[in-house]
């Protein structure tokens, strides 16, 4: 039954405009993280072998290409601002829609006395956004393939594809956390309105204020992988908050975004803070949507299922 | 209790063997302080259509929502042949049809798309072809493959019903079903609620707030006032004692005084 519900909600969000808009910019912005690597890397390349030829020719030795270190991944950084950014909202939206169009158009109670029950009824619309957003993320992670080959002009090591593919499915998992956020909210206030600024109000804290009140963060940081200028983990304040690390995705998933896509360094202990939290998180969320699912009918509390 | 229910309701159960199609008994049901519902009983027999009349907010949805199992009674019970609502939720969603009374589907998928995701939902195995035989029943096949978005609400309310019967229950709940139909859409709508009774054997069950409408389909009524069932029973019976265009006004206050 719930591949039926399933299959269902991937027809409408194929007709859904909204949703096409925010994949296409998804995808539209994964090119142009290629183009930007590809006109950076072309840059430094130029810079080099101009500095290279005119210490050459004064017989002077000649430094390594900076790029002959470096991962190849890391031409693509810019993925892992884009995702926490458009990639969460569209995941949002995913979630948001799967009910707020059963909801909004009166359908649920159609739905709802059928034989179905609320778990597969979640379960359905859940498979069906994880379904959505992999293929949003699989033509992504092959758009970035491409840009790594037109790049770099010959293909990654088969450590760099690997990487990259954890590197996505790593960006699923954060996402599949706000894909059920916007489910949630959908299920729990009846204006779709209300509901979206909810799951985005979610996204906020989890993207910008929660970073910054565990690590002390500027909220652009929050962002960046690079290392804080100053370091407020000294204050008491931080010190305290800094204990909830654990609970701030964006800031766990940015440590090991970074590590896999060479821009910083990261070990396994980077990948379990964010793995297993994440899980937890997205089991929690799944109960608790199961749970709300019983808000969306007229029924009230009971044994019905 | 009133008089004028008890007779008609216990004579029916006692003289027939045949299981009710819709059994209510004792039903209440309470919003917090307010009781919306008060110990109602009721039959409806098998291939009857039956009109439950009464004024917006008499308690007719309420009671239409506990019968399709979307809400939990306070106390009382409700069998649909011979399911308890509550106890057997899903065996009664299976015999059960139900168009809500303002019809909403997926306005960005076709008629058809919107019936066969509902025919599978009901557990029909061959969707396409129970669709197609809806529609066709229905006269509105040239409406199949266009957005449910376009449609007027006339051709809603005939997708309405067509989701509710593409499983072929055994008894279709409407909720006012004419309301806000053209005169044209109403005389279809009645036209389909009576070839289902005589085609199907369908048990229907009809909310609705006007005494015209029940006495074009209708054979046996109910007659809700507040939460309280002031009569079930023939409509024959009624047409009897009161003039054929009375006013649901007129009935209340007999049913009242005689209460009294």
């Amino acid at each position: 039954m719930h591949v039926i519900i399933a299959r269902h909600y991937m027809q409408l969000a194929l007709r859904n405009r909204s949703f096409v808009a925010f994949a296409t910019i998804l995808i539209g912005m994964t090119i142009a993280s290629g183009v930007i690597g590809l006109l950076s890397h072309q840059t430094i390349i130029s810079v080099y072998n101009i500095t290279a030829s005119e210490l050459q020719a004064s017989g002077k030795a000649i430094p390594p290409n900076p790029f002959a270190s470096a991962s190849s991944l890391s031409l693509i950084k810019n993925m892992m601002i884009y995702i926490p950014l458009v990639g969460a909202l569209i995941a949002i939206i995913i979630g948001n829609d799967a009910v707020a169009a059963d909801r909004s158009a009166g359908v649920a109670k159609i739905l709802f006395s059928r034989p179905i029950n609320r778990a597969v009824y979640v379960r359905g619309k859940l498979l069906a956004a994880s379904g959505i957003l992999g293929g949003v993320l699989g033509v992504c992670l092959l758009v970035s393939c491409i840009s790594l080959a037109i790049i770099i002009g010959h293909t990654s090591s088969v450590a760099e594809y690997v990487a990259l593919i954890i590197f996505y499915f790593a960006s699923f998992m954060y996402l599949l956390f706000f894909v059920l956020v916007g489910m949630i909210s959908a299920m729990l206030l009846s204006s779709r309105l209300v509901a979206t600024l909810s799951a985005i109000g979610v996204w906020v804290m989890v993207t910008f204020i929660l970073p910054q009140i565990v690590s002390g963060v500027s909220p652009v940081a929050s962002l960046n992988p690079v290392s804080q200028a100053i370091a407020y983990q000294n204050s008491q304040f931080f010190q305290f908050t800094s204990w909830f690390s654990f609970m701030s995705f964006a800031e766990s998933y940015k440590h090991i975004a970074g590590g896999l896509l060479g821009v910083s360094s990261s070990n396994l202990l980077d990948a379990l803070r964010f793995a297993v939290p994440i899980t937890a998180a997205i089991t929690a969320l799944y109960v608790l949507t199961v749970k709300a699912a019983g808000a969306m009918s007229t029924y009230e509390g009971g044994s019905y299922e | 209790m009133i008089l004028s229910f008890q007779l008609p309701y216990n004579k029916r159960m006692n003289s027939k063997k045949t299981q009710p199609a819709i059994l209510i008994h004792d039903l209440t049901h309470r919003y917090k302080d307010t009781e919306v519902l008060k110990t109602v009983n009721l039959s409806v027999m098998p291939g009857e259509v039956f009109g439950f009349l009464g004024h917006n907010g008499a308690g007719k949805t309420t009671a239409v929502n506990i019968m399709t199992t979307l809400l939990k009674p306070s106390s009382g019970s409700v069998k649909i042949f011979g399911e308890d609502v509550v106890q057997n939720s899903f065996a009664v969603r299976r015999i059960i049809g139900y168009v809500p009374e303002s019809v909403f589907l997926y306005d960005t998928l076709t008629a058809r798309e919107n019936l066969i995701f509902f025919a599978k939902l009901s557990g029909v195995v061959n969707a396409e072809q129970a669709v197609a035989k809806t529609l066709k029943f229905l006269d509105c096949e040239g409406l199949a493959d266009r957005r449910l978005g376009t449609f007027s609400k006339g051709m809603r309310q005939r997708i309405g019903l067509a989701q509710a019967i593409v499983h072929q229950p055994k008894v279709l709940f409407l909720d006012e079903p004419t309301s806000g139909l053209d005169p044209e859409g109403v005389l279809l709508l009645r036209a389909t609620i009576l070839r289902l009774k005589t085609d199907y054997g369908m048990t229907i069950f009809m909310n609705t707030h006007l005494l015209s409408e029940v006495s074009k389909v209708c054979t046996n009524i109910g007659i809700l006032r507040y939460g309280k069932l002031l009569y079930s029973g023939s409509l024959d019976d009624l047409t009897h004692k009161f003039p054929a265009r009375a006013l649901l006004e007129d009935i209340y206050l007999s049913y009242e005084n005689q209460s009294k």
